[in-house]
């Protein structure tokens, strides 16, 4: 028992570690674990499937903290980079990060809540969304596009992002996601923050209860994402991302409720990478997959377990977020935003090259040209998007 | 600045072009102990150390591979999708 409380423990802190150091991936603690276990022979199976199950959610809520307020996403949460910077600029950097762990934490809920159901369907259909996803992208690109006033710019800036999507993935680079989206949405949004010379005004500190939710309109997005995201988790090459720019165009969110909505997101596809490696043997995330190797079969009971797991480090991790966020917004208003700005940008740098060596450089600064050609241009960063969609569609209309 | 950012995107996706054609792809090199057909056009080629789902060029019989050692050439970066990856050339070693 007291060994399950350390693992649950350690998990959080490894995933509060992850969510606030941009560039280090769950994956990475993840992978690590795995391949030191078998010569750890102290740890169980058990308690390894709890640190990784308390890690990843963790992860999810902590990782918005540094999209929000320093401009530096990870994979799971680069589309609240914009509209949580918009907010911060306004003083309300604590209100977005409350939006997206509401989201996060209304999206454990939800995942455990329909997981009966989807345990049950997900092998009836997983092949006949297989078959259906490449037309419902190429509807969600053409809409993105033709939703602009400007047309001409947001097909180049759409066809752009996805030759550099294509060429991204089709180069021997390691973590191409990393310099791929930290220059389209991160590095682009903070290279315009400092030639604009943003000044940061008072951060406002609200507490939970002076948040008051817009019940219709949060309905309304939580019913779009909750349908929309599992459907999508199940699929290779679809992320939390692509599923929030789908049901974007389903509810037609204003940005609040689209941050929320990236929340929910992200913490739907974790929870449901477990069930598609229960239901159909594919692990969807790093951490699903760490779990197969680790437990080689995935029982009814270690899928208990791993959810007991995930609903309490969400509590935990939602509360830590509160925490963590509030010492981000006084450090903000505190520092000089300029300089925490160049800070991260080097920072940035320096991690691609660590990590994804000079090709990754190349895409960086290419994704950076691509993010303020869109500002620029006054269209959508949406459709930058394309650097995922265009790839995922040549992979679904080919196979 | 607008012009500027839309024409170092341009040459950053030609340079990006220009790597994938220049740059030698990864090699995997091992014996292959088992072959199966996962599903059309997709083959799980199982070594001792690796396992690779891929799709060959034309029609290859892929079972002939088992026993042989072959280096693989691997195009790709660390895919998105994680069902298999893009092999540019396998080149046969030894003789079976």
């Amino acid at each position: 028992m007291i060994e399950i409380l350390i693992a649950f423990i350690l998990g959080i802190l490894a995933g509060t570690f992850t969510g606030l150091a941009p560039g280090i991936h769950i994956n990475l603690v993840a992978s690590f674990l795995v391949s030191i276990a078998p010569k750890l022979e102290i740890i169980s199976p058990t308690s390894a499937v709890i640190f990784i199950s308390s890690m990843s959610i963790t992860h999810i809520f902590i990782d918005f903290i540094p999209s929000i307020y320093l401009g530096a996403p990870e994979e799971d949460s680069f589309l609240t980079v914009l509209p949580g910077h918009e907010m911060l600029k306004q003083g309300s950097g604590h209100e977005a990060v409350i939006y997206a762990i509401i989201g996060a934490f209304s999206g454990v809920i939800v995942s455990i809540l329909i997981s009966p159901i989807f345990i049950q369907i997900i092998p009836a259909i997983y092949s006949l969304i297989y078959s259906i996803i490449p037309y419902v992208l190429i509807f969600v690109s053409f809409f993105l596009i033709f939703r602009e006033d400007s047309v001409l710019p947001a097909i180049v800036g759409f066809l752009l992002a996805g030759f550099l999507g294509l060429a991204t993935f089709h180069l021997p680079v390691k973590n191409p996601l990393l310099p791929l989206l930290t220059g389209l949405f991160g590095l682009s949004t903070i290279f315009l923050s400092m030639k604009q010379k943003t000044s940061m005004p008072k951060q406002l500190k609200p507490r939970l209860s002076d948040i008051k939710l817009d019940k219709k309109p949060i309905i309304k997005a939580l019913l779009s994402i909750s349908f929309i995201a599992p459907f999508c988790s199940i699929l290779p090459g679809i992320g939390s991302s692509q599923a929030t720019i789908i049901a974007t165009e389903v509810s037609r969110n204003e940005r609040k409720e689209f941050i929320f909505m990236q929340g929910c997101a992200s913490a739907i596809f974790m929870v449901f990478s477990f069930i598609t490696l229960y239901t159909i043997n594919k692990a969807r995330s790093g951490s699903a997959s760490a779990i197969n190797e680790l437990l080689q079969s995935i029982s009814f009971s270690s899928i208990i377990v791993i959810f007991v797991a995930c609903l309490l480090a969400s509590i935990v991790a939602f509360f830590l977020a509160l925490k963590v966020s509030k010492q981000f917004s006084l450090l903000v208003e505190k520092v000089n935003y300029s300089k925490i700005s160049l800070f991260i940008c080097i920072f940035l740098f320096i991690i691609t090259i660590a990590f994804s060596s000079w090709i990754g450089v190349v895409i960086l600064l290419t994704g950076t040209c691509l993010g303020i050609y869109t500002s620029l241009s006054n269209i959508k960063k949406s459709n930058l998007m394309a650097a995922l969609i265009v790839p995922a569609i040549i992979y679904y209309l080919t196979n | 600045m607008h012009r500027i950012s839309l024409l170092l995107s341009i040459l950053g996706i030609f340079i990006l072009l220009a790597l994938y054609f220049l740059i030698p792809a990864q090699t995997i090199t091992g014996q292959i102990t088992h072959v199966s057909q996962v599903k059309k056009d997709i083959y799980k080629l199982e070594m001792y150390n690796q396992t690779i789902y891929f799709k060959p060029n034309g029609n290859k019989n892929m079972i002939n591979l088992v026993n042989r050692t072959v280096s693989i050439h691997i195009s790709s970066s660390e895919s998105q999708f994680p069902d298999y990856i893009y092999v540019k050339k396998i080149i046969y070693n030894q003789k079976k």
